[in-house]
């Protein structure tokens, strides 16, 4: 780059050498003339004219010359350089303060003092640089602001050329691709492709993703100009919800029905047993051993029959809830007689581990006691001898959270998706049904509950309850 | 070619670089910082070469030379031993010094680390009167032979030299910096081509250390005293130099060196601790080949003329003996290299009175000066300054090297402990003070002393002894006593 400096100063230094070269070799060439004239106008003079004391005077002559040239070239050159800095130095500020606008420093300023048309210069380009400043600032604020709305956003953006480029990807988007590198695949084949014009601009796509799970993406394209905005969303989780809810509507059907089906089977099952206690109290003669047996053999089958009927009716029609504060304590101690014998039967110990001041939760406590009965006993049937099964309490924010922990057997993997399916159980003798009670009361309750178990290490049952006074009880969660 | 003639062509290319380098070197400075120290910027290969430039004056040429032609190999122990020890020094001080301290000047130190802004105004007032007295001897040492080599008024041959130190240091650091660059090139260059033209018409160095060691003629014609045969190879001259002043010397020299404000700036302008170190050395190594010729240069002169024909002082024997036996050329390349050094040193100083006046005596008067004002404020101080040197190189002091080690005393005696002490120690302020005070009055006392008395004694001490050990009991004795008063 040829600083201005350069066109003022070499200009100057040009002539100023030239001249003085132009001078001393005219006073060295002229000096010489001048001689050599002398000589040969005077020859009989020669012999007072020494040839030395010439060329020494005329070495002093150029002595001279270039001396005084060389003080003529520093001091011009020192006014030179001090005029050419007065003029060049603003100027280089200035240029520095362009640059460093153009690298993006909107900070840039100018800062020296100047009254002629430098100074107005510098005074325009402070100002400019104060609006430009603003200007950007504005534009930040505004590209801070889409950005903001669009990472806010829960689900997918991109905007992408037709020449399949992503241009802009906001927040959600990124996340989805962290999250699942399936559907990042997904959106570059989709980008290669939609401009083709094979994809409809809305609808939902399937992609297999690693595992040999189905990925659901929900997607609309809205064309902008010469680009395309994308939005899309993963409702995997969605269409298995949507699944699952229709499975449990066809449940519940089966529910009301079975329902239905137990209440018109306990009064036959009523009849049947009044019958044979009918036939036992004839006492007929000849009655053996084996009658006598063969009749609790009947009345236990029949009892059996009607503890399931019960706890289907438990399950399938919950009474509804009249939610009281119910000590946790309090309940575990009245429930424990019930339990006792099985409790000793594995010399087990129920211990609970509860906060200090308040082990209250809001609940119907007829449906807490079943639920502790249910879940404990669940627990000594998974427990080994010895040990113990605790019963605790913490709170969270909004909720109440009762765990019961065993350290017995725990749950197969394989099994913990159908835990709460009727009749599934692993228990020999069990009914399939204790979880399935305690599901429906907690859900009853508007709680939650959720299972964690390690096979060989023992089993936690969580139930979440509202710490809230406010909630109602007469919405019905299925 | 006639001799002064070719000189003048010497000249004439060497004002052209000047021109150039102090030129580019003008339009690197945007602000203070850059002005000061050169925007703290310098890398290894211009650091080393502005130290070396500005290391090298007239001094260590005429002084040098013509001490060592006298006394011989007695110099080195006398000036060049304790300066080497003195750059140790100074690596040892650049590592902490740059790593906690971000100066502009070398008074502000004394402000920083002592909080005095009493010692910050002193040490700039010595700066100003040190460095202007000793730019006078450089204007003078110049000015000396270049009248002599080419037969010009010494007025003129000053005043020439006043405009290219003017001219250098007008644009700050970066100007002297990039201009010391030219001159340590020039410098390295003759001085190796003067060592080598001698040691050649010696027919080598053997033949000059054997001559040398048979020499027994005066040194300078009607001199009473002889030099007695082996003496310019006897580090005491064999007797003619007292041990005890080459010895004490180096509390002048060494240590004055070492707390000299110009190598101070320099660590301090470097880019960067390791550059800094890189600096010192490389420069000592450079130094330490240039000085090897100079020694077997005037060595060899000795011997090639055993003596000098009669001459005003010391500082002139080498340039009239080169006169006499050396080629036309090699006179123009020695002349150019003294003004090098002596352009290159003066700047330098010149650049340090401007900054000390400005920065921190004016800044501490008038709290408020923008950076624009500031740096005209610098340009007026160094062209008074600048006059008043010449002015003074007029009538200037007798003998180069004796004055020059005063100044290197004065700094030795006042700012070393207070200086080293302040990196290396958490002393007190007020040691500090009272170091810098004691050391600075008992150097001058003694020095005038010296000079009034004529004690032979007492003229065998330098007097940076003296100031030195005064500074170091004072400062012992205060840290003692606050340490007491603590207790």
């Amino acid at each position: 780059m040829r600083s201005i400096e350069l066109r003022i100063l070499i200009p100057i230094l040009i002539i100023i050498v030239f001249s003085l070269t132009v001078v001393g070799f005219t006073s060295y060439y002229g000096s010489y003339r001048i001689i050599q004239d002398l000589v040969s106008r005077f020859p009989e003079s020669s012999a007072y004219i020494d040839d030395e004391f010439i060329t020494n005077r005329l070495f002093d002559l150029q002595k001279y010359t270039i001396l005084v040239a060389i003080i003529a070239i520093l001091a011009s050159s020192q006014l030179t350089i001090f005029f050419a800095y007065s003029l060049v130095l603003p100027i280089k500020k200035f240029a520095a303060a362009c640059d460093e606008l153009a690298k993006g420093n909107f900070n840039a300023k100018v800062d020296y003092r100047r009254n002629d048309e430098i100074g107005i210069l510098k005074n325009a380009f402070n100002a400019m640089a104060e609006k430009l400043k603003k200007y950007i600032d504005d534009v930040l604020r505004l590209t801070e602001l889409n950005q903001k709305i669009l990472n806010g956003i829960n689900y997918g953006i991109l905007l992408f050329s037709k020449d399949h480029k992503i241009l802009l990807s906001n927040k959600a988007a990124n996340n989805i691709f962290e999250t699942s590198p399936s559907l990042s695949e997904w959106a570059k084949d989709f980008i290669r492709e939609y401009p083709e014009g094979t994809i409809p601009s809305k609808g939902m796509a399937k992609w297999p993703s690693s595992g040999g799970m189905t990925k659901f993406i929900q997607y609309e394209v809205t064309p902008t100009g010469e680009n395309f905005i994308l939005c899309f969303s993963d409702v995997t989780e969605e269409e298995k919800l949507k699944h699952k809810m229709e499975h449990i509507n066809r449940l519940a059907s089966i529910g009301e029905m079975s329902a239905a089906l137990a209440h018109e089977i306990r009064n036959p099952l009523q009849g049947i047993q009044s019958c044979f206690q009918v036939l036992e109290s004839l006492n007929l003669p000849g009655t053996n051993e084996t009658s006598v047996e063969l009749f609790s053999a009947i009345y236990r089958e029949i009892d059996r029959i009607n503890r399931i009927i019960t706890s289907l009716l438990h399950y399938a029609r919950p009474s509804e809830p009249m939610p009281a504060r119910v000590s946790l304590k309090r309940t575990v101690e009245e429930i424990r007689p019930f339990i006792v014998p099985l409790l000793k039967e594995k010399a087990l110990d129920l211990r609970c581990s509860l906060p200090e001041g308040s082990d209250e939760v809001y609940i119907d406590p007829n449906h807490l006691k079943q639920i502790l009965m249910n879940l404990i006993t669940n627990a000594i049937r998974a427990s080994r001898q010895g040990g113990f099964i605790n019963v605790s309490l913490h709170q969270t924010f909004d909720e109440t959270v009762i765990c019961v922990r065993d350290k017995g057997i725990g749950i197969p993997k394989q099994h913990l998706s159908r835990i709460f399916t009727p009749f599934f159980t692993t228990f020999p003798g069990g009914t399939g049904l204790g979880l399935c009670v305690v599901q429906s009361l907690t859900i009853k309750n508007r709680g939650r509950i959720w299972i964690e178990s390690t096979e060989d290490s023992g089993t936690s049952v969580y139930l979440a309850f509202p710490s809230s006074f406010s909630h109602k009880m007469s919405e019905n969660v299925d | 070619m006639n001799g002064p003639f070719l000189s003048m062509i010497f000249f004439f290319i060497y004002t052209i670089l000047m021109i150039y380098s102090a030129r580019s070197g003008f339009y690197d400075t945007y602000s203070v910082e850059d002005f000061f120290v050169a925007g703290r910027s310098l890398n290894t290969f211009f650091s080393t070469a502005t130290f070396l430039a500005t290391w090298f004056s007239a001094a260590s040429i005429l002084g040098l030379g013509g001490y060592i032609y006298i006394y011989g190999l007695s110099g080195v122990i006398y000036s060049i031993f304790p300066w080497f020890s003195g750059a140790i020094l100074l690596v040892l001080l650049s590592r902490r010094l740059r790593k906690e301290y971000s100066l502009f000047t070398y008074p502000e130190f004394f402000s920083l680390r002592y909080n005095s802004k009493i010692m910050q105004i002193c040490v700039a007032l010595i700066m100003i009167f040190s460095y202007i007295f000793y730019i006078t001897m450089q204007i003078k040492g110049f000015g000396l032979v270049m009248s002599m080599l080419l037969n010009i008024p010494y007025t003129a041959a000053i005043f020439l030299v006043y405009l290219y130190i003017l001219y250098t240091t007008f644009g700050g650091l970066f100007s002297v910096v990039k201009t010391d660059t030219v001159n340590a090139f020039i410098i390295f260059a003759s001085f190796l081509a003067f060592g080598t033209y001698i040691i050649l018409q010696n027919g080598g160095i053997s033949n000059i250390i054997h001559q040398a060691d048979l020499l027994d003629a005066p040194p300078i014609f009607g001199s009473e005293i002889k030099t007695p045969p082996g003496g310019l190879l006897d580090i005491f001259c064999k007797g003619l130099q007292p041990p005890a002043y080459l010895l004490t010397s180096f509390f002048g020299w060494g240590l004055g060196l070492a707390a000299n404000p110009q190598y101070v700036i320099r660590i301090v302008s470097a880019k960067d601790t390791a550059t800094a170190k890189k600096m010192i050395i490389f420069a000592v190594f450079l130094l330490s080949i240039i000085y090897t010729f100079i020694v077997f240069g005037a060595l060899g002169l000795r011997v090639l003329i055993p003596t000098s024909p009669p001459v005003n002082n010391v500082d002139e024997i080498i340039p009239t003996l080169l006169n006499r036996i050396s080629p036309a050329y090699l006179n123009g390349i020695i002349l150019v290299s003294i003004i090098a050094a002596s352009v290159s040193t003066a700047n330098s100083q010149l650049l340090l009175i401007a900054t000390s006046f400005t920065y921190d005596i004016l800044k501490n008067l008038r709290k408020e000066i923008r950076e624009e004002e500031m740096l005209n404020l610098n340009r007026i101080t160094i062209a008074v300054a600048g006059t008043l040197s010449l002015l003074l190189s007029f009538n200037p002091p007798k003998s180069l090297i004796e004055f020059g080690g005063n100044i290197w005393g004065i700094f030795s005696s006042s700012t070393f402990i207070p200086l080293y002490a302040g990196v290396f120690l958490k002393n007190s302020t007020r040691a500090a003070e009272a170091s810098f005070t004691s050391g600075l009055i008992t150097y001058l006392v003694f020095l005038l002393l010296q000079t009034l008395t004529k004690i032979t004694i007492l003229s065998n001490i330098h007097p940076g002894l003296l100031g030195f050990t005064a500074s170091l009991a004072a400062f012992w004795a205060v840290e003692w006593r606050s340490k007491r008063a603590k207790h």
